[in-house]
């Protein structure tokens, strides 16, 4: 018998389609709601038909495939646009000593809000946070903190500076510009730890917000970048550069591992750039290598070769010039490059001592580079 | 003649035996190096060999040669594989630079299974053949005796025998790798000069040259230095980059000095231990000053390995220190550390303050000589069933009655300040479980590595950074990097919270002897470092329970019970496969076993491996008797499946009921061990001639060497498979579960043998 005004058919059609048609639109709210990707900065597409993007945030240019990871698995092609996967997912916020980062020449035993997002355009074989700068943000456990949220965050711990960090925060570009330009005005430093492998516009458009950059300078030598990070060395040192011009703080942090990137005529030759390119002001730490990650093979670099490596820098003319790893070292100190005496004294990242007045050596009155104060 | 022909010949096989087991030790021990074993990888290397015998031994079988070119195929193959033995070692040692792995890098699953099956190929392949084509001209000499097959096995498990023995009590003491494979070459080819001269009569002069040619090569090659020679040359391309200065084999490991400038580093099998004289700072003060730190008064302290080196110079520094007590397990490898010694080391060492004690730590701490006021726990996670002994809550009991009724107990876990994976929280879960289910209190400090202190002493709650702090100040110890800001910011008390809110929250087990989940998570964990695609497979395995496995058992039992209806003989064939599974994880139970109550004894866990090969062997000439000729080959089979099921279950008794109530210094649990192993190689000996003579019957009297490759290699599998998956099975399913999952198998293969209807072979 048919319902009024339908046929019996029509009225099981609607009936038994009803609740799917409402599942659906229950679901795309949901899927809406849930959809916390956002859409990346420098990419284009590549081709419209297949859905093809092509990424332009490092040199690498990955050209994505539909539902496919770009090769740091932090963006992914999603129906034909390019999402930054780990924008408000940071998998580890934690606060840190500002040593830690390390930047021994800006604002000496405040606290860093760190944060970081799964993934890493490297592949480094001795990388010590491998656990999430090897993987997609979507394998790791996130928080859902936006930038606003980091940005109150760090001031309600009283930390004096957000660091990106922990893996490579050009993975998360949006998310860490986005935040560092709340930080700018709430008048805390933008400070980050980046293995420099990033394009030239994305770096400047950084740089406007950015105040200190501690770049990883993984060995002088092209060949140890590409058997040991499968990445290149000539824009690392772009990014130094730009950095540099941009008034951007520099620090540069090399880990020396024996028998690899320790050859005494390449950290020279490093050195002798450094100083030609960047200046004698800029902090270079020479950090002690101990067995991780895949290469747990290998023995820790003797202390010798550490303390033979700052020798040759300060011998270059490096002001300042740092040992890493090896506590209680005397490298380890600022000493002011006019009357060399120690004006900040540390042992590892706790200070012990600090003769540094306005941004001047107490001894001796001298300038001393840095950001000593907000 | 014949006679003399036949003893030749004996003798061959007995040296076919011996080579087979020097190449599978040389070459295991060659590449637990190049891979930094862990129990996945031995498991995946015996594994390789066992299947390429099996391949080799199947192919054989479909190749079969008679006659005189039985003799010549016998021959070439024991000279070829006397050539390709020292050739795979040296392709082992420089394995990484032919792959285009960067020789400082670890690998991956993929990469060591590889790596296995490619370089244990040519010998396990031509081991395999040889023994099939060795069974099949055994076979002809005897006319076809029903006892031929039982035979070889016995000579060949008798050269097994001889070969361990002498390889692990002399032969690796003296010899390096190469000198090792080029005197096996020397007795393989003097065996090959007899074998041919009884048989040909010096008439076939090119097997008699070349037999003889490498007869002499063998000579000079040892005699002049040149096997020397190679070893140190594949060294320097093994470990390139370092300057080796000291290369060892101890009974345990591979023992290896690199120099650097001022700093001594110490491998111990690919995996540097020990750095001198300048250690991980930051790992040695924190780990020594912390724990010390927290007990008031530390007079008697024990360091269960790990102690040289950094930690037992730290603890020197204590007034209050009147006595360590070090242990480490290999002798060698503290002498080692005494020869190369700096001022870190020789203070250690030498100091009237520390004793050495050469012991596995389990056994040592079942009797300690006093009660300490601090345990330092310093080995490393359990990547194997022997390490995981060391992380159960029988073991921390044992511990805590070591220890004064204030003492502590610290141990070190790796960590991480930024973020924890699942496989890491599990770990960390596991042990922080079982270690707590036995100590009231803790103290944990996270950070890039965990330090863990333990103690019945309500006292140890009181700890924090004020309290070390305080006391480092009144003891005056002197430390390059521990000091008041230090400790604020290792001890905060939010990072503590942190730790404990993530791992609290995973749901675990306590790790326990005969559970080894801890061994299991760590496993998994170091598989998230080279092989992240195998995430799937392990957390399949971790699913695994007795009713999903006893389910899978039934199902394969299913399966050839169908297959048997249609191929007559499949039955057989199950039965010898699952033997051989059932035989290999039984022998993992009961050494492992072993090592829980008795401790890790480089002696007599080869003795343990002996007598079960002996076992093997007595099975196996048992069989050709005449008394056991007598009764029907089936009715035997079934039998010997009825007395597997016996004693696998009898196992689960004794491990259950019988070994925690009785003394484990008991002589009668202790020789107990060594019966059952007998009693499990005797049956497992008996199975293979046995079913090999049905399974001939069965399928009409012919090519002998069809049957027994196709049978010697399904048992090789069935090992293979218990080799490689084995260890997982147990750690994830339990030792004791494991044992009833075994009886299960066999039930399900003597079920099918109960339902075997051959009127051939039951008249």
């Amino acid at each position: 018998m048919d319902v009024k005004g339908f046929s019996r058919r029509e009225f099981l059609k609607i009936g038994f389609l009803t609740p799917f048609a409402l599942q659906l639109k229950i679901g795309e709210a949901f899927s809406k709601q849930g959809d916390v990707y956002k859409e990346a900065l420098y990419y284009k597409v590549y081709d419209e038909k297949a859905r093809t993007v092509i990424c332009q945030l490092c040199p690498r240019g990955c050209i994505i495939p539909e539902g496919e990871l770009g090769f740091c698995r932090a963006r992914k092609n999603m129906k034909g646009r390019l999402y930054s996967l780990g924008y408000s997912q940071p998998c580890a916020v934690h606060v840190d000593p500002i040593e830690k980062k390390p930047f021994f020449n800006v604002l000496p035993k405040s606290s860093s809000f760190s944060i970081a997002s799964a993934g890493c355009n490297f592949r480094c074989r001795y990388c010590q946070n491998w656990q999430i700068s090897q993987v997609s943000p979507e394998d790791t456990v996130n928080e859902n903190l936006s930038p606003e949220m980091i940005v109150e965050l760090a001031l309600k711990n009283g930390c004096k500076s957000i660091a990106y960090t922990y893996t490579e925060p050009t993975n998360f570009f949006e998310y860490m510009i986005d935040t560092a330009k709340i930080a700018r005005k709430k008048g805390i430093l933008n400070i980050q730890h980046s293995n420099g492998y990033i394009n030239q516009e994305p770096l400047k458009e950084l740089c406007k917000y950015l105040d200190a950059a501690n770049i990883d300078l993984k060995g002088f030598n092209p060949l140890f970048y590409r058997k040991y990070c499968e990445g290149e060395l000539p824009p690392v040192l772009e990014t130094l550069k730009t950095l540099k011009h941009s008034g951007v703080w520099v620090e540069i942090t090399n880990l020396v591992i024996g028998g690899h990137n320790d050859d005494a005529q390449m950290i020279k030759d490093m050195c002798q750039w450094i100083k030609k390119e960047l200046g004698i002001d800029v902090p270079v730490h020479f950090s002690r290598f101990f067995p991780m990650y895949k290469m747990r093979n290998i023995p820790p670099t003797p202390v010798s070769v550490i303390e033979k490596a700052r020798e040759i820098a300060m011998n270059i003319g490096l002001n300042y010039v740092y040992t890493g790893n090896i506590p209680g070292n005397p490298g380890e100190n600022t000493y002011c490059p006019n009357c060399k005496k120690a004006v900040v004294k540390r042992v590892g990242y706790s200070i012990m001592d600090i003769h540094i007045k306005n941004g001047k050596c107490s001894f001796c009155g001298k300038n001393l580079k840095g950001i000593w104060n907000i | 003649m014949i006679i003399a022909n036949q003893i030749n010949f004996i003798i061959f096989i007995i040296i076919t035996g011996l080579g087979g087991i020097f190449a599978q030790i040389v070459l295991l021990r060659e590449m637990l190096i190049l891979f930094s074993g862990n129990e996945l990888s031995i498991g995946i290397i015996i594994g390789s060999w066992v299947l390429w015998e099996a391949i080799g031994a199947y192919l054989a079988g479909k190749w079969h040669v008679k006659g005189i070119k039985a003799i010549k195929t016998l021959v070439f193959s024991t000279l070829t594989f006397s050539c390709i033995f020292p050739a795979s070692i040296y392709v082992t040692r420089i394995y990484k630079i032919i792959a285009g792995i960067p020789p400082d890098t670890g690998t991956g699953i993929l990469s060591i299974l590889s790596a296995s099956f490619f370089i244990i190929f040519p010998v396990g392949f031509l081991h395999g053949m040889l023994f099939t084509h060795i069974c099949s001209f055994y076979d002809e000499l005897l006319d076809g005796h029903k006892s031929s097959i039982g035979k070889v096995y016995f000579y060949e498990m008798a050269g097994t025998i001889i070969g361990g023995v002498l390889l692990n009590y002399l032969l690796i003491k003296f010899f390096n790798s190469f000198t090792i494979a080029v005197i096996l070459s020397f007795v393989n080819s003097f065996t090959c000069i007899f074998f041919v001269y009884s048989y040909y009569k010096g008439k076939n002069r090119g097997l008699l040259t070349v037999s003889m040619l490498i007869f002499f090569l063998s000579i000079i090659m040892v005699s002049m230095g040149v096997t020397d020679y190679f070893h140190e040359t594949s060294i320097r391309k093994q470990w390139v980059g370092k300057n080796i200065v000291y290369y060892k084999n101890s009974h345990y490991q591979n023992i290896v000095v690199a120099q650097d400038l001022e700093q001594f580093t110490f491998f111990a099998d690919g995996i540097p231990i020990i750095t001198t004289p300048n250690p991980d700072i930051v790992y040695t003060e924190d780990f020594v000053h912390i724990t010390m730190l927290s007990h008031n008064e530390p007079e008697n302290i024990l360091i269960l390995s790990g102690g040289a080196g950094g930690l037992i110079h730290e603890i020197l520094k204590y007034k209050s220190v009147k006595r360590i007590d070090y242990i480490e397990s290999d002798p060698i490898f503290l002498k080692t550390i005494q020869n190369f010694s700096t001022h870190v080391t020789e203070e250690e060492l030498n100091s009237p303050k520390v004793h050495l004690h050469f012991i596995d730590g389990r056994m040592f701490i079942k009797n300690p000589p006093i009660k300490y006021h601090v345990i330092f726990l310093g080995i490393p996670l359990p990547s194997t069933l022997q390490t995981n002994r060391f992380f159960t809550e029988e073991f921390f009991q044992i511990l805590k009655k070591a220890l004064n009724p204030d003492g502590i107990l610290s141990f070190t876990l790796p960590a991480t300040t930024t973020y924890y994976t699942k496989e890491l929280k599990d770990v960390h879960a596991c042990i922080l479980k079982t270690v707590e289910s036995v100590f009231e209190y803790s103290f944990i400090c996270p950070g890039d590595f965990n330090i863990l202190i333990f103690s019945d002493n309500k006292d140890l709650e009181k700890n924090n950074a004020f309290t070390i702090s305080e006391r480092l100040n009144k003891t005056a110890v002197k430390t390059r990097h521990i000091n008041a800001p230090y400790l604020n910011s290792r001890l905060d008390e939010n990072k503590r919270k942190w730790y404990l809110s993530i791992i609290k929250e995973v749901s675990t087990e306590i790790n326990r002897d005969f559970s080894p989940l801890a061994f299991f998570s760590t496993i998994t964990y170091n598989n998230l470092i080279y092989s992240p695609y195998l995430k799937g497979f392990f957390q399949a395995i971790k699913g695994i329970d007795l009713f999903k496995a006893m389910v899978f058992s039934v199902i394969i039992t299913l399966f050839f019970f169908l297959l048997n209806l249609k191929k007559n003989g499949s039955a057989i064939i199950y039965t010898i496969g699952t033997t051989g599974f059932v035989s290999m994880v039984s022998e993992i139970i009961l050494i492992l076993s072993f090592q829980i109550y008795y401790g890790y004894v480089f002696f007599e866990v080869g003795i343990l491996v002996t007598v079960f090969l002996c076992g093997i062997a007595l099975g196996g000439i048992a069989v050709t008797t005449k008394y056991i000729r007598q009764f029907n080959e089936l009715k035997i089979l079934q039998l010997t499946e009825f007395a597997i099921i016996g004693l696998v279950i009898t196992v689960f008794f004794i491990l259950k009921f019988l070994c925690p109530y009785i003394q484990s210094n008991s002589l009668l649990i202790r020789s107990l061990f060594f019966v059952l192993l007998f009693i499990l190689g005797f049956f497992t000996g008996v199975e293979f001639p046995l079913s090999s003579r049905i399974f001939r019957i069965v399928h009409g009297k012919g090519d002998i060497g069809k049957t027994v490759g196709l049978l010697y290699s399904v048992d090789l599998i069935g090992g293979f498979i218990g080799g490689v998956l084995g260890g997982l099975l147990l750690s994830v399913v339990g030792i004791l579960e494991g044992c009833i999952f075994l009886a299960f198998i066999k039930i399900g293969s003597l079920a099918l043998l109960l339902t075997y209807r051959n009127k051939v072979i039951l008249s």
